[in-house]
């Protein structure tokens, strides 16, 4: 019994220490959940850590999540960027990473992309990641918006079998039938002469009038669409990518 | 029916001299040996007097076949067998002795042809011709390709109608060229609008149409172009050992078809000059031909035919420069099965592709 509960002890404790001891790797960026807020419970922020480690390892790319009260007198875009480069975060050589930074008391989200990572996650993957988290987080279900967003993020980076296998089986499917029709066309062999060409006597062709006339242009305008649609802030330093808004 | 027979006899062994298409001469198949095609056109001139011994076949021969029924019969010189043949035949051999034989009604006065391409190829070739053409092609049924058993092979000089011309032309085109360029709001498209206006003319020679009712105008068309340059006037010993038929689609029959291919020549000659233009689209066409003349000339073709699950398949091979064309028939099963490993090796392919272009 007493054996038991010493093994049970140091697992609790193992389980705690595990995400802290997993990031003894030079790469691996710093603890990926900062709560100031208190959104969320022990266990809940525990589960989420393991999470975002996961992810971490799996895509060699940090993932963080940071809650404050108050951005003070920065945008939401300076504040992400600087805490960014200012907490050492970043995977690898690149620095490569998503930091989500929510601040509650002016309900600002911003989705802070770097290095590799702001190639990834263009306008849709942002969208998918909005998508997934903003409906719980206006419900102020904060870990399930995290967790859906972890998901997100998961599904953004990982290979989709489904969407590749359509992909290929149309490419598949327009250059097999290219090919094999290409292969009955050969079996036709009998077509009509559409010209005379071959018989055009050669050096018979002569022009006596060459004119290009002008007549008249039309101008057509269009709107251009509007490239600045992300908050995207004005930060100094490093600038990343990313996007935000209200939840 | 006033027509008549021309046959070439050996000088030497009296056997039948056939046309060489290598040595482009006279040569007896039995004796091997070879004459000048000027000195077989004198024994040519030798055999019309015999044209007045062989008149009595021509009044038999009108009582038994009429005009209408497109059928004549003649008594083959040699053996005195009865040649049975369409009216329009110009050049057959016996069926009883093998014999070439020529008609020369049908190819003098308004019928002589004025120019003819000499055969180059052989039977040999065209058979050859066929196995190439079979040859390459995965979705023919391989029984087709290895019961194929020819049931006809045949040289025969086609009647054709050669057109040359001038054509005049005026064609006038609406042109469009694009620009674009963006500010910080908005996007541009500036179309400039022209008018573009060509005169000139450009000439044709010999451009052939088809003047025989029972060869199939596409497959004449397909196994062009000849090599007029090679065509020579015509002499009857040409014909020797070929098939041959006189026209029976007139010059005027055939014009449509000569003035199509003309204009369309034309308007591609044309809108080759109209150059640097997003748009080009022809808003008047004006084509006029003049000086126009026509002749009537015989080209060398091979047909050759054989029959596969009942149905006729015709080939044929331009006896000249030697192009191949005839349809064949697809065999459904290999079409399927070529579509479904060509589709599961792509889509491997690109699967494969895909997940390279992630992982980097």
């Amino acid at each position: 019994m007493k054996k038991t509960l010493i093994i049970t002890v140091l697992a609790i404790i193992l389980s705690l220490i595990m995400p802290i001891i997993s990031f003894a790797s030079p790469d691996m960026p710093p603890y990926p959940v900062v709560d100031e807020a208190d959104v969320m419970s022990d266990y809940e922020e525990d589960r989420l850590v393991n999470k975002l480690i996961h992810l971490i390892k799996e895509h060699r790319m940090d993932f963080a999540i940071v809650i404050i009260n108050d951005l003070g007198t920065e945008t939401p875009y300076s504040y992400a960027d600087s805490y960014y480069h200012n907490n050492g975060r970043g995977f690898g050589k690149d620095k490569s990473g998503v930091l989500l930074l929510l601040a509650l008391n002016t309900r600002d989200y911003y989705i802070y992309t770097y290095g590799e990572a702001e190639d990834e996650f263009g306008d849709s993957e942002l969208t998918e990641l909005e998508d997934a988290m903003l409906p719980h987080l206006r419900k102020d279900e904060f870990y399930k918006g995290f967790m859906a967003y972890a998901d997100a993020c998961d599904s953004v980076l990982s290979f989709d079998v489904i969407w590749s296998l359509l992909i290929a089986a149309i490419i598949g499917a327009v250059i097999s039938l290219i090919i094999v029709f290409s292969m009955k066309s050969k079996l036709k062999s009998v077509r009509p002469q559409k010209t005379a060409s071959n018989y055009v006597r050669s050096g018979s062709f002569v022009l006596t009038k060459d004119l290009d006339l002008y007549l008249y242009r039309t101008i057509v305008r269009t709107r251009r669409a509007d490239t600045n649609s992300g908050s995207r802030g004005s930060g100094g330093g490093s600038r990343g990518g990313g996007r935000g808004g209200k939840f | 029916m006033d027509n008549e027979i021309l046959e070439y006899k050996c000088p030497s062994c009296g056997g039948k001299l056939e046309f060489n298409t290598k040595g482009q001469n006279m040569k007896c198949p039995y004796c091997d040996t070879e004459f000048d095609v000027e000195s077989v056109k004198n024994l040519a001139e030798d055999r019309s007097n015999d044209k007045e011994d062989e008149f009595e076949w021509k009044n038999e021969s009108e009582n038994k076949w009429s005009e209408d029924d497109g059928m004549a019969v003649y008594s083959c010189k040699s053996c005195g067998g009865e040649i049975v043949c369409e009216d329009v035949t110009a050049a057959t051999s016996c069926p009883y002795c093998g014999n070439p034989v020529v008609f020369v009604g049908n190819l003098s006065g308004d019928l002589m042809p004025d120019l003819v391409i000499p055969f180059k190829l052989d039977k040999k070739a065209a058979i050859e011709g066929l196995k190439g053409h079979l040859k390459g092609k995965k979705l023919l049924p391989k029984v087709f390709k290895n019961e194929n058993r020819i049931n006809e092979v045949k040289g025969i000089y086609a009647p054709f109608w050669l057109f040359d011309t001038d054509a005049d032309a005026k064609i006038r085109y609406h042109a469009t060229r694009t620009r674009f360029w963006c500010d910080s709001n908005y996007n541009y498209t500036e179309t400039i609008h022209y008018a573009l206006i060509r005169e000139g003319n450009l000439s044709f020679d010999n451009v052939p149409v088809d003047g025989s009712e029972k060869l199939d105008d596409t497959l004449m068309e397909s196994i062009e172009p000849y090599n007029f340059d090679e065509a020579v006037d015509f002499k009857t010993a040409y014909l020797s050992g070929f098939l041959a038929d006189k026209y029976d689609v007139t010059s005027e029959q055939s014009q449509p078809r000569a003035n199509e291919r003309i204009k369309r020549s034309t308007e591609n000659a044309f809108m080759s000059t109209t150059i640097g233009y997003a748009t080009v689209i022809p808003e008047r066409t004006y084509v006029k031909t003049t000086s126009g003349r026509v002749r009537y000339a015989l080209l060398p073709v091979w047909l050759l035919t054989t029959e596969w699950k009942g149905k006729k398949y015709t080939f044929a091979m331009n006896g000249q420069t030697g192009k191949f064309v005839g349809d064949l028939p697809m065999d459904k099963k290999s079409f399927f099965m070529h579509l479904g490993l060509w589709f599961t090796g792509i889509t491997a392919a690109a699967m494969g592709l895909l997940y390279l272009l992630w992982l980097m």
